[in-house]
């Protein structure tokens, strides 16, 4: 007892002991899974050449949050994601930063932009799933500048998917003029 | 290369294998419940 702040003794008082020790076990199994994936991308993300692996680590952990309505962990695995792209952006702005890196991810790559647009729809995917509008829009962001990158021949399946998912993101933000200029 | 792709394959399958014994374990729903339920903590020292 000597051990316990005045918080825990609040809420020891308050909640079923029962619960509180359920937690206790199962929380620190659900952390380590998280955390697992968490640096299996951080260890991946500049790697062009394991970029499959990287999504679908990502994947995966997008859709256990999405499974489990976890909203909090959500934003923060989107924010990761989100961080590594901007991370990748900045590589090719100094080429110092590109050359000591093994394998690097190149956004003149048509594959590893096809694969970086790729997560990025499952993720967009994922944020309206969740009600997430804010990472929604900034996904679309995202999204909008992989496009540019691309040749205009593969663009036409990218578009189309993009402008539905941008309608969705207007039509629930209220803004109906853009919404019905996305369609 | 091949050898890195293949640590990281045999990691995130025994990591899949972990969450599916949990879910199994525990059931999908506590487990929904537990992480849903955000301000746990806080809302119990309300």
């Amino acid at each position: 007892m000597g051990e316990c702040s005045a918080n825990d003794l609040v809420l020891l008082a308050n909640c079923d002991i029962d619960e509180l020790e359920e937690r206790e076990r199962i929380m620190p199994r659900l952390t380590f899974f998280m955390d697992t994936y968490k640096i299996i991308l951080d260890t991946l993300r500049q790697n062009s050449r394991l970029l499959d692996l990287y999504n679908s680590a990502a994947q995966k952990l997008l859709a256990f949050c999405c499974k489990h309505k976890c909203a909090k962990e959500f934003r923060r695995v989107s924010g990761t994601l989100h961080i590594h792209f901007e991370k990748i952006c900045e590589a090719q702005k100094i080429p110092d930063m590109n050359a000591k890196i093994p394998y690097p991810v190149l956004l003149e790559d048509e594959e590893s932009t096809t694969r970086l647009l790729d997560m990025r729809h499952i993720q967009l995917e994922h944020s309206l799933k969740m009600e997430e509008w804010q990472d929604a829009y900034r996904t679309s962001e995202v999204i909008y500048t992989l496009i540019n990158l691309k040749k205009e021949r593969d663009i036409k399946g990218y578009l189309e998917s993009f402008f539905q998912h941008l309608a969705e993101i207007f039509w629930k933000s209220g803004n109906i003029l853009f919404h019905t200029y996305a369609l | 290369m091949q050898l890195l792709e293949s640590v990281f394959k045999h990691l995130m399958k025994e990591n899949n294998k972990l969450i599916n014994e949990i879910e199994a374990e525990e059931g999908a729903e506590k487990i929904t419940a537990m992480l849903k339920d955000e301000s746990f903590c806080e809302d119990k020292r309300a």
